[in-house]
């Protein structure tokens, strides 16, 4: 008798715990999950915004290059201008040089008597 | 019984929701993935930059600038079409009217006038198409002008990249250079002079970048991309000098206005290497406006023009005669007493003037004696002489590295008569090149052995250069024989009416050349070929040089057109080459 007793007891006291213990754990989980969801929404957001801004970033390295490119390639041709041996001699002729009407070739000195003077 | 229909009705959802999705995943998934690709994925060609040409200094002859192809979409266009129009034309007019404001062009040409109305009109007429994403509006515009119209704010127009050919030395060295257009699919293409003959080197090829973009247009960096690398045009070498082109560009241009010729070509080579040091055929066009010019402007007269050599040709008779042991310079003319009959035909001296004794084959070079020359080719023989001419390889292309070359028209022997043979000596019956004849010339400067004519001396590949191969020269003659010829071109120089032109204290080995032109079966009596080939100075030769007048009018001979201005030019590069005079 004081078995049973005790063993009903025992039920009586067991259910009640059963199910709170019970609805812990799903509480527990549903608050995981949803902190799972919102930490890989927030690292997807993180991860979306890097790429977003690496790719602008890329991008913007993409129309440097050109832009330096272009520069180059400008500085190039300015220089290619500049030193264009028909603007050099516009410029002479406006600058009052004229052709040599005679040339007069000096004997070079040997190199031999240079060095023994 | 509630929860069977509400188990029910949720069997019932997921069944339609499952039977959609299978629509759009099976049935129409193709296209959607196709839709979504074309939405997301963003695919660009990357041009590849044409290879430069550069001077033998390594100074820029063609380079690349920056240059914009202007389009619109007038799917997205936002404004009028008229709208559009009435801001872009004041632009592009400036554009083109700065553009034709740089060239150098004949003084009677006139270039179309560019009214901003009509451009208005037609910039309408273009943007009026329906449904069109991709209309070319302006081709290779300047930087500055595209950033006026990007200025502008008209959605629905766009820019590629369609860069430019800059030419700093202007319309200098034009014909030899050639010029780019577009292919029938509107790629660049090289046309004419190098441009054209090293096309596929100077071209490279496009790349292509295909990557996925976001919502905003950006690249997305870890998207589905890839990208194929343009790969540049090779740079090319040429052996040309800047400052021998600009002198020699000088003298013809002036050349050809003093005599009135139709045209005229000068070329100067380096006999040792072959190299062609300036190449000039005036007038010419400008190869940064070439669709202003008539297309007869587009060819390298030195290369293209054949034409009748007259008595230039008769240093190669010569060179036979004395290299195959029939004569010497001292053998004496035989048949120079009278007009030489062949066949019943007379051959004649140019100014009738016959020489019955003393006049030996140096004296029949001075004198340009076409009865002396016949003979000599008669007393050689067809055989001997068209072996000489073949070695030279007459009739033959040069192989110069320029777009154009022609060979002239060299007769089979077989089909040669006496009379053909004797009219050939001195240089008429057939036709030839300038620098063809600049070749044969160089090979008695070069010791007897055969210059391989070349322009190009190297290649550049992203910064590593690639020499070309230019083959060795073939020995035709014996050094002795050039020597010899060398005497007595400088003697057919100094005893002849050239001989108050030659520089003081400089010895100059040359040959006139006054042919006449056949017309219609016959030869036209007021119209010649005028030329002179020789090289300088005489002992140690720094450039081979011809200078060719087609059709002067104010006096139709060699010796009084061309040898002025081979002189002339002569005296220049005697100063820039530093040569010394060789006797006081």
């Amino acid at each position: 008798m004081t078995a049973r007793k005790h063993h009903l007891h025992r039920l009586h006291h067991t259910a009640p715990t059963g199910r709170v213990s019970e609805s812990r754990t799903l509480r527990r989980l549903a608050s995981g999950v949803v902190i799972l969801t919102i930490g890989l929404a927030a690292i997807s957001l993180v991860t979306a915004n890097n790429l977003a801004t690496q790719g602008k970033a890329s991008q913007d390295l993409d129309q440097q290059i050109s832009s330096v490119q272009s520069e180059n390639n400008s500085l190039t041709a300015e220089n290619a201008q500049l030193t264009a041996v028909t603007k050099i001699y516009a410029q002479a002729l406006a600058a009052g040089f004229v052709s040599p009407k005679k040339l007069q070739n000096l004997t070079r000195i040997p190199v031999v008597a240079l060095l023994n003077p | 019984m509630r929860i069977n229909f509400v188990a029910w009705i949720i069997f019932i959802l997921l069944t339609a929701i499952a039977a959609r999705l299978g629509y759009w995943q099976i049935l129409n998934g193709d296209n959607l993935a196709r839709a979504a690709s074309l939405q997301r994925s963003l695919s660009r060609p990357i041009p590849a930059q044409r290879g430069q040409i550069l001077a033998r200094d390594g100074k820029i002859l063609v380079a690349n600038e920056s240059g914009y192809l202007l389009f619109a979409s007038t799917v997205d266009l936002k404004v009028k079409p008229a709208e559009a129009a009435g801001k872009l034309a004041p632009i592009l007019s400036a554009a083109t009217a700065e553009d034709q404001g740089e060239l150098s062009l004949p003084k009677d040409t006139i270039l179309p006038k560019i009214e901003i109305k009509d451009l208005e009109k037609t910039l309408t007429v273009k943007l009026s198409q329906a449904d069109n994403y991709y209309i070319p509006l302006a081709h290779r515009l300047k930087q500055k002008y595209a950033d006026q119209i990007y200025a502008l704010g008209i959605y629905g127009l766009g820019f590629d990249q369609e860069p430019r050919r800059l030419y700093p030395e202007g319309s200098l060295l034009a014909t030899t250079l050639g010029f780019v257009g577009s292919s029938a699919t509107g790629d660049p293409l090289g046309y004419f002079g190098l441009e054209g003959f090293y096309n596929g080197e100077l071209s490279g090829r496009n790349g292509v970048q295909h990557l996925e973009r976001d919502a905003a247009g950006h690249p997305i960096l870890l998207g589905d991309s890839n990208t194929l690398a343009p790969q540049d045009g090779r740079s090319i070498t040429t052996t040309i000098d800047r400052f021998v082109q600009l002198i020699v560009e000088k003298h013809l241009r002036e050349g050809v206005e003093k005599y009135g010729a139709r045209k005229g070509t000068a070329v100067v080579m380096d006999p040792k290497t072959g190299g062609i040091l300036a190449a000039v055929t005036w007038p010419a066009f400008d190869p940064r406006g070439y669709q202003y010019f008539s297309k007869d402007f587009y060819t390298d007269d030195a290369v293209s023009d054949t034409y009748e050599p007259g008595s230039t040709f008769k240093v190669l008779t010569m060179a036979a005669g004395i290299d195959s042991g029939t004569v010497t310079p001292d053998t004496i003319c035989a048949a120079c007493g009278a007009p030489f009959e062949v066949q019943g035909h007379s051959i004649r001296t140019w100014n009738n003037q016959y020489y019955p004794t003393g006049e030996t084959m140096t004296k029949v070079l001075e004198h340009s004696n076409n009865v002396g020359t016949a003979w000599l080719a008669t007393k050689m023989g067809k055989d001997k002489f068209y072996s000489y001419a073949k070695a030279f390889g007459v009739g033959d292309k040069t192989g110069i590295d320029i777009e154009g070359e022609e060979s002239g028209i060299f007769y089979d022997p077989k089909k040669i008569a006496p009379i053909d043979l004797a009219t050939m000596a001195f240089g008429q019956g057939f036709s030839t090149t300038a620098v063809k004849i600049l070749q044969i010339v160089g090979t008695v400067a070069n010791g007897g052995k055969l210059p391989q004519l070349h322009i190009v001396s190297k290649l550049t590949d992203t910064g590593v250069d690639i020499p070309l191969k230019i083959p060795d020269p073939k020995q035709v003659i014996k050094p002795l024989t050039a020597s010899l010829l060398t005497q007595m071109m400088i003697g057919a120089v100094e005893h002849g009416e050239a001989h108050r032109l030659v520089p003081p204290g400089y010895r100059v080995a040359g040959k006139t050349g006054t042919a006449q032109v056949p017309v219609a079966g016959h030869y036209d009596a007021h119209k010649t070929v005028a030329s002179f080939v020789g090289f300088a100075p005489a002992e140690d030769p720094k450039f081979v040089m011809i200078v060719k007048y087609v059709e002067p009018t104010t006096t139709p001979f060699g010796a009084t057109t061309a040898v002025p201005t081979f002189m002339d030019i002569t005296k220049e590069l005697f100063g820039y080459f530093g040569v010394a005079p060789s006797t006081p």
